[in-house]
């Protein structure tokens, strides 16, 4: 028999690790596509490998990457310490994985937008006497909204889905870290394999959510 | 005054050239840049703008604009520019274009009400035609109050009834601001309507730099009427040909003989002029 627990537990802790990856995505996100879309930006082919990273390398290994860094002897880890913040094993690591693995799907197809926005209607803001920066919060930010809001989407979807760098920094933990994803693997572990099947449909209805809110902003975009 | 001695190599579509323009503006001149396509015109303009750099110097009044040392940026110019393709901001309605530049209410109401905009106050741009559009872009232009307001082809964009209203709008503007007017034009009626002074550019060039009468009136005073136009078709009506000539909007039938026939191409730019005979004018 399934307890309700089982299932509300993995998804609660699932959805307050996607929010918070969500805002934190929002909020690095965005200044990240604006330097990037800039072609003169010094070292930007390193901040552009840093970003693009976690798309081509294996999540398990950057999770072991991560460990290393984020661990209470590793440079960062170390830092954020002092201020009795821990990643490894608790809620933050989940949060760190869901930020590293959607910032790609977040930055990317934001940073092309900012560059596919014509230039001439930059260059009236600037005529308005606008910096660079207001030009771009007000001016083409909300006029990219439909592609901002389809990348956050994504970012979002891949943030709820992860697994690899989540296991390595979280340790699935039942009760503490054990997203939905990590609960499925869980539950065919130990043969409980209703519960998998309705933590699976539940994933499974989320996906297809955003799936169709996806479609909804590709529409919009073309439209707009 | 505004003191223009810049230098930059382009490279256009005709392969490398050099820009090299040395030019004086009086405050408050209304003048037209002309010339071919790619002669250099929108470089000049977007120079002054400070949208792209060049060699030289440009000094407005007491200021330096843009030395050896520094460019001021053009946040700074306090310029108003008016593109072709009007680069309104699609996510404000039209009194919201106008006020991002300067929180002006009092000058927002005025010129929308100059150009007969009111009604539009709240539309966005994406359901504006084509004239609107063009005349909320000249009056977010001069929303800044410019010292120098500069226009790229501003109504190549629209229709010939669409483009006089325009040009009449721009007048009243220019009377009314005083503000030193530079326009990129190719249309010389347009140039002849507006402006006090033309610049012909060249291959990055200036050629000619006079009044619109001098440069663009190419028969001042001989009797004679001389059209440019494109050969559109020649016709033979029993014994005698007829061309069929497209000059500015209109077409006219031109008798023609066999032998001027024969060296005439279909499509090719022509000269139509006839000389000594006393024109009428009547209204339509």
């Amino acid at each position: 028999m399934i307890e309700l627990e089982q299932v509300t537990a993995p998804l609660i802790l699932s959805f307050k690790t996607m929010g918070v990856s969500s805002a934190l995505l929002l909020l690095i996100g965005v200044p990240l596509a604006f330097l990037l879309s800039k072609k003169r930006l010094r070292f930007r082919w390193l901040l552009d490998t840093l970003v693009t990273l976690p798309l081509v390398f294996p999540p398990i290994a950057v999770g072991f990457l991560l460990l290393l860094l984020l661990g209470e002897n590793g440079w960062i880890g170390g830092f954020f310490a002092r201020f009795d913040i821990r990643f490894i094993f608790d809620f933050y690591g989940l949060v760190v994985a869901g930020v590293i693995a959607g910032l790609p799907l977040m930055v990317k197809p934001l940073e092309a937008a900012i560059r596919l926005f014509p230039e001439e209607i930059k260059e009236a803001a600037y005529m308005s006497g606008k910096s660079d920066l207001q030009t771009f919060f007000r001016v083409v930010l909300p006029n990219i909204k439909a592609s901002l809001f389809a990348a956050l989407l994504l970012a979002s979807a891949r943030a709820l889905g992860e697994v690899g760098i989540t296991l390595m920094l979280g340790g699935n933990i039942i009760g503490k870290t054990d997203t939905v994803s990590l609960a499925i693997y869980n539950a065919v572990f130990d043969g409980e394999y209703d519960l998998a099947m309705v933590l699976s449909g539940i994933l499974v209805v989320i996906s297809l959510l955003f799936f169709v809110m996806l479609h909804f902003l590709e529409k919009k975009k073309t439209l707009g | 005054m505004i003191a223009i001695d810049i230098c930059k190599t382009l490279y256009g579509s005709m392969g490398e050239m050099e820009l090299n323009v040395d030019l004086q503006i009086n405050e408050g001149e209304f003048i037209a840049l002309a010339g071919e396509s790619g002669s250099g015109k929108t470089t000049l303009l977007r120079i002054i703008a400070g949208l792209e750099k060049a060699r030289g110097t440009l000094k407005v009044g007491d200021e330096i604009w843009m030395d050896a040392k520094h460019a001021l940026p053009p946040q700074k110019r306090k310029i108003g520019f008016v593109f072709q393709d009007y680069a309104l901001f699609p996510n404000m309605t039209v009194l919201q274009n106008l006020l991002f530049v300067q929180k002006d209410h009092a000058l927002a109401a005025q010129l929308l009400e100059m150009t007969g905009l009111d009604e539009l106050r709240d539309r966005l741009p994406a359901t504006l035609s084509g004239g609107q559009k063009q005349r909320v872009s000249l009056c977010r232009a001069m929303m800044n109050r410019p010292g120098i307001l500069l226009m790229d082809e501003p109504l190549s964009a629209l229709d010939p009834a669409m483009r006089t209203k325009l040009q009449q709008e721009i007048l009243t503007l220019h009377k009314n601001f005083g503000t030193t007017t530079i326009m990129v034009s190719h249309d010389p009626s347009e140039i002849y309507r507006l402006a006090g002074r033309v610049v012909m550019l060249d291959h990055g060039r200036i050629i000619q730099d006079d009044t619109p009468k001098k440069v663009l009136l190419k028969t001042s005073g001989s009797q004679k009427f001389s059209f440019e136009g494109e050969l559109l078709d020649i016709v033979q009506v029993d014994i005698i040909m007829v061309a069929i000539v497209s000059i500015g909007q209109q077409l006219v039938e031109v008798v023609i003989s066999p032998e001027e026939a024969a060296s005439l191409h279909i499509g090719e730019r022509v000269t139509l002029s006839t000389k000594a005979f006393a024109p009428i004018l009547s209204n339509r």
